[in-house]
């Protein structure tokens, strides 16, 4: 287990409250963050179709309107100077319109046809009828217009790409980075805990082995009095000698039965003299 | 003068060939402003390259210009000015000219939303970034 990838946190059952709580929060966001790429992903493809579908009309427009010039230079002759000398004021402009597209502004472009400006070329090529040249002009009118909804069209997709880009990568780092770091650290908290406890049982065993100890100790002493006489006074000098060696080597045995074997537990070897120093810890 | 142009709409302008700056100017595009400085440029087989550059970027930096529509074939001379231009304001479209048919594969956007793959073009909505 990688305890390093985690958050640094004291274990406690407070920390994992909170971290359980924002690891809540983060998985919200994280569906919330994967809904939003899908759909922006479907628009993306709706924009990207249609912006390949304007194209082809975009070239078949374009053609049109070229073939159309070409007629007008047939009938008219060369009028091209004519055209460049009289420029005024632009009859076609473009509005920008601000759109929001599940959370990302993007710009769509629209035609906006000024009717008052003064068309300096109203009258260009009447003197050959007008007719050829009224019909180009339509026909660039009109391919500026899908030219207009191209650019749309493609500023929305790159807006799109780069907003789904950038949400992916959001939705990855949560995915790989910060779930992951928090369940590190909740799972480190919760062993960390664990680990607590159960040095706080081994602790209150031992608390409890130690109580057990001071009840029993006069009662094996009780009980051994009247075999051999009293220990502690070592009254019989002779017999003495024995008994606290017999004592001894029985005492282990009663204490073993009260005590956690703990690892690395000492051997208990002097049970009348311990101290309380001596038992915990 | 801010607020009148915003209600007026932005311009169109056109750096290409002849024919192509004659029919568009026919369908309405084209002004000169107070500056005498037009919104199109026509380019012919003597003009510099540098002189094309410097066109667009001026026509980059002027805040009126909402879409620059270019002549295929003279983007191709100054490619490396309009691959650093990458943000959506202004567009820049390229249009085929007259004499010279349009590469829809030079255009890599519009080769992505084709679906006309290359490898390093894969990253069309974020393909890269989708977890395996």
């Amino acid at each position: 287990m990688n305890f390093e990838n985690r958050y640094p946190v004291t274990a406690s059952l407070f920390m994992l409250r909170e971290i359980k709580n924002r690891q809540e929060k983060v998985n919200r966001g994280y569906q919330l963050l994967k809904r939003k790429a899908e759909a922006l992903r479907i628009r993306g493809r709706q924009a990207a179709s249609e912006l390949a579908t304007t194209q082809a009309i975009l070239g078949h427009t374009l053609r049109e309107a070229y073939i159309s010039l070409a007629a007008v230079k047939f009938t008219n002759g060369e009028s091209n100077a004519l055209v460049l000398e009289n420029v005024g004021e632009a009859q076609i402009r473009v509005q920008r319109i601000p759109e929001n597209i599940s959370g990302v502004t993007t710009v769509s472009l629209q035609v906006v046809e000024d009717a008052t400006v003064n068309d300096a070329l109203r009258f260009a090529g009447l003197g050959a009828g007008g007719h050829r040249t009224t019909e180009t002009k339509k026909a660039f009118r009109d391919t500026v217009k899908i030219l207009i909804k191209f650019a749309s069209l493609r500023n929305s997709c790159l807006l799109l790409d780069e907003a789904i880009k950038s949400t992916l990568r959001k939705v990855n780092g949560i995915e790989k980075v910060i779930l992951p770091k928090l369940r590190n650290t909740e799972k480190y908290i919760l062993t960390e805990m664990d680990e607590r406890e159960r040095e706080d049982f081994h602790r209150l065993k031992m608390v409890k082995a130690k109580k057990n100890m001071g009840q029993l100790l006069p009662t094996v002493k009780s009980i051994m009095k009247p075999i051999y006489g009293d220990i502690d006074n070592s009254s019989v000098p002779s017999v003495s000698q024995e008994d606290s060696l017999e004592c001894i080597a029985l005492s282990p045995i009663t204490i073993s039965t009260t005590t956690v074997s703990g690892g690395d537990f000492k051997p208990i070897c002097y049970p009348h003299n311990w101290d309380d120093e001596d038992l915990l810890f | 003068m801010a607020l009148q142009a915003a209600v007026k709409g932005k311009l169109i302008s056109v750096i290409g060939d002849e024919d192509t700056c004659v029919g568009f100017l026919l369908g309405g595009i084209g002004e000169i402003n107070k500056n005498r400085h037009p919104n199109f440029m026509v380019v012919d087989k003597n003009t510099p390259v540098s002189e094309v550059e410097e066109c667009f970027k001026r026509f980059v930096k002027r805040d009126d210009i909402d879409i620059i529509l270019i002549n295929q074939n003279v983007a191709e001379l100054i490619r490396h000015v309009i691959d650093s231009h990458t943000s959506p304001v202004p567009a820049v479209l390229e249009i085929p000219s007259k004499d010279h048919p349009y590469d829809a594969s030079k255009d890599s956007i519009l080769r992505r939303a084709k679906g006309m793959f290359n490898p390093d073009d894969l990253s069309m909505f974020g393909a890269d970034n989708y977890a395996t």
